[in-house]
């Protein structure tokens, strides 16, 4: 196996080899790049799924720098996901410096739940990557997440499997923030200021892109159902889809 | 032979009525949701008097026919067509037509359920006993537009063209057969307009059959790395190949002689005849389209098996780069170096680059993390210090500054690094071309490498101190 490998790598230089996954690995760090968009990337990629020696370094160089491959796709190219020990990873202070414990948590249940409201079911995040999920608008889901906070606070007082203590405070919070949201104060204090805030963020990241500014609408990028895919083995999207399928409702 | 209660016949298999329930129920089941858009009209103010089935199918005609031209419709372009349509039937104010085409294409994308699939139920009945099962489906989609982010045309699912062009209980490899047999026969018999009939829908078949492959193609794909891909779907694909040589062979013959016939024709059919060899000729390059699909689905499987086989060898994977690919290279280069180490440096040339890569599970865990968590687990994404911690193990406090001083001037990553350690026997003059080469691929400054390309004694010397470094570690 040695030797066969030897001969494979001597049959083209390994700087050449090295030089090219180098400049994919570039490619895939600039979450906005689309293989579409830049024809160097497309090659760069054919060659990752022609080439299996090219994939293999690829894999190697990725892993070595703590990425998990997430997927493949013509649209948004090859996503990964750095490890919570990579030098890559993100950190709480790339998303916002001196947030509150209660901050931190609201923002994270939103991101649970923008998923759940764009991917309500694993059928739909079981669609072609081609097709587009359709727009998330602020107001909407506004609505949509004070109501799916009620009935996770409803739940998680009487079922220990629906949450920490603080969690429970959370999704009242939530309700209460919603409440008392004026549509017109987009501050990070309003649930409808954090929410603007979360979207402007995922279309820094590449997840979204924005449609209508002016009526908070955005639209999610095909990079956001891989990324929501990984996250739908977790416990965070199970919860608030059993909400949505009714079986605790 | 006769039948039991059971369903079955007397040699155990099912009666032909079980074994085509299904098929046949989910044939009335494709129509449920635009049965339910007529019976909800009612719901809304002034839509009573208006035909929602056939402003449904309008607007699959409206889509499919898009595909049929390889230019995707627009929401806007859909809506508007579907707009005038509607006008033209009823009278209505275009404000009012405009409000009740969006409302249309909305239900037959399932806006209401946040475009999940339609789901009916339908029974069916196996060795398990009688069942009733669930049939997921869409009629339309949105798609992501490769060349155009902002855009998202319409596409007709492979169950809207089954239901479109009325091939409800055959398969749509059979309904393209007997649309190329009818075409041969009607041109036979000289009638050009069943002929030109028969090739429009020849053409909608040819799609359909199109987009029931690319889906299967497209969801095989994400689990590429699966035995079951092998199973399931390369002999999908080489009967695709072998259906589509067969469409082809067949589409050629009549193009054939649709030019024989050119010349035996009136003035005034010569028309109709463009039409239908438009028509051929559009079948023909989709399927020529296809069968590159297919040809390059069938060499990615076949290059993620070999690449399984070859890992399913070898030790851990997450080394790939070191332990089984470079291993040649470093053996001569970095070969008193253990692969921990090498992982390290791996990990050091990454932290390198000041950059963050977002993971949308990774920030939700962090950010749903509990307080407690919180203090015990402190960031562990690798700072400055710990990255010279981490290389403090490998290198000489000289020799860091070596490392730095090139790498962190120069953002130096993997690929760079190691085009240094392969470019040991070059000249200088390749070195530095290489060098430079790789620096401007990973995306420095331009403003930097130019700098750096006028002094060229930077790199000269960054690329002696790297030799030095390794000729030291030697």
């Amino acid at each position: 196996m040695e030797d066969e490998l030897e001969s494979n790598v001597l049959a083209e230089p390994v700087s050449n080899i090295a030089y090219d996954v180098g400049r994919l690995v570039s490619y895939v760090l600039r979450s906005k790049a689309r293989p579409a968009g830049e024809a160097v990337y497309a090659d760069l990629l054919k060659r990752y799924e022609s080439d299996s020696k090219f994939r293999t370094i690829a894999d190697g160089v990725l892993e070595g720098m703590g990425f998990r491959i997430l997927e493949i796709c013509e649209l948004s190219g090859l996503v990964v996901a750095p490890e919570s020990s990579s030098p890559w990873a993100f950190r709480n202070a790339d998303f916002r410096s001196g947030m509150s414990v209660e901050e931190r948590l609201i923002f994270g249940s939103l991101s649970v739940m923008i998923a759940a409201y764009l991917f309500p079911a694993p059928e739909k995040l079981e669609m072609e990557n081609s097709v587009y999920p359709g727009t998330l608008v602020e107001d909407e889901f506004l609505k949509f997440a004070s109501s799916t906070s009620k009935a996770l606070g409803a739940h998680a007082e009487t079922d220990p499997e629906w949450g920490r203590a603080d969690l429970l405070e959370v999704w009242r919070l939530i309700v209460d923030r919603a409440a008392e949201t004026n549509s017109e104060r987009l501050t990070h204090k309003t649930l409808r200021g954090m929410i603007h805030h979360l979207c402007l963020f995922l279309c820094e990241q590449g997840l979204f892109t924005t449609e209508d500014a002016k009526a908070g609408k955005y639209r999610p990028t095909p990079r956001f159902r891989v990324m929501v895919r990984d996250l739908a083995q977790e416990q965070w999207y199970a919860l608030i889809k059993k909400v949505r399928g009714g079986e605790h409702a | 032979m006769g039948t039991d209660i059971t369903g079955h016949r007397s040699d155990g298999n099912l009666t032909d009525f079980w074994r085509d329930l299904p098929k046949r129920q989910i044939s009335l089941l494709l129509t449920a949701p635009i049965h339910r858009m007529e019976t909800n009209k009612t719901r809304y103010e002034g839509y009573k008097d208006h035909d929602i089935r056939a402003y449904a199918l309008r607007t699959l005609e409206a889509v499919i026919n898009a595909m049929a031209l390889e230019q995707g419709a627009t929401e806007d372009e859909i809506i508007s067509d579907l707009a005038r349509f509607i006008r033209e039937v009823s009278k209505n104010e275009p404000s009012e037509a405009r409000k009740i085409a969006e409302w249309v294409v909305a239900e037959l994308v399932n806006d209401d359920e946040r475009r999940l699939p339609f789901k009916e139920a339908y029974l069916s009945r196996n060795e398990d006993g009688i069942r009733r099962r669930a049939f997921s489906f869409r009629l339309l989609d949105q798609i992501y537009d490769p060349n155009d982010p902002n855009n998202h045309p319409f596409r007709a699912t492979p169950e809207a063209l089954h239901l479109y062009i009325g091939v409800l209980l055959l398969e749509i490899e059979d309904e393209q057969r007997a649309r190329e047999s009818l075409m041969e026969y009607h041109l036979k018999h000289n009638n050009l307009e069943s002929t030109r009939l028969n090739a429009d829908a020849s053409l909608k078949a040819t799609l359909a059959y199109e987009q029931k492959l690319k889906t299967a193609i497209d969801i095989a794909s994400r689990d590429i790395n699966q035995i079951a891909w092998a199973r399931d779907i390369i002999p999908q694909l080489n009967d695709a190949r072998n259906h589509i040589g067969e469409r082809q062979e067949s589409m050629g013959h009549i193009r054939e002689r649709l030019r024989a016939k050119a010349s035996e024709l009136k003035a005034e059919s010569v028309h109709t005849l463009e039409s239908v060899s438009a028509l051929v000729d559009a079948c023909l390059s989709r399927n020529r389209k296809l069968l590159s699909v297919i040809i390059g689905a069938n060499d990615r499987y076949r290059d993620a098996a070999e690449s399984q086989g070859l890992r399913s060898h070898l030790i851990g994977i997450s080394r790939s780069l070191i332990l089984e690919i470079a291993q040649p290279l470093l053996k001569t280069q970095l070969r008193h170096w253990g692969p921990n180490e090498q992982i390290a440096l791996t990990g050091y040339l990454a932290g390198t680059m000041d950059r963050r890569v977002f993971d949308f599970n990774g920030f939700i865990e962090r950010m749903l993390q509990s307080p407690r968590e919180e203090e015990a687990l402190p960031d562990l994404a690798v700072d400055e210090k710990t990255r010279l911690e981490i290389v403090s193990g490998l290198f000489s406090d000289e020799d860091i500054n070596y490392v730095d001083e090139f790498l962190l001037t120069y953002e130096g990553t993997i690929g760079s690094a190691l085009i240094l350690w392969e470019s040991e026997n070059a000249s200088m003059e390749k070195r530095e071309l290489l060098i430079l080469k790789a620096l401007q691929e990973f995306g420095n400054s331009t403003n930097e490498i130019s700098r750096a390309s006028k002094t060229g004694k930077m790199i000269e010397t960054a690329t002696y101190k790297m030799d030095d470094l390794k000729w030291k570690t030697n």
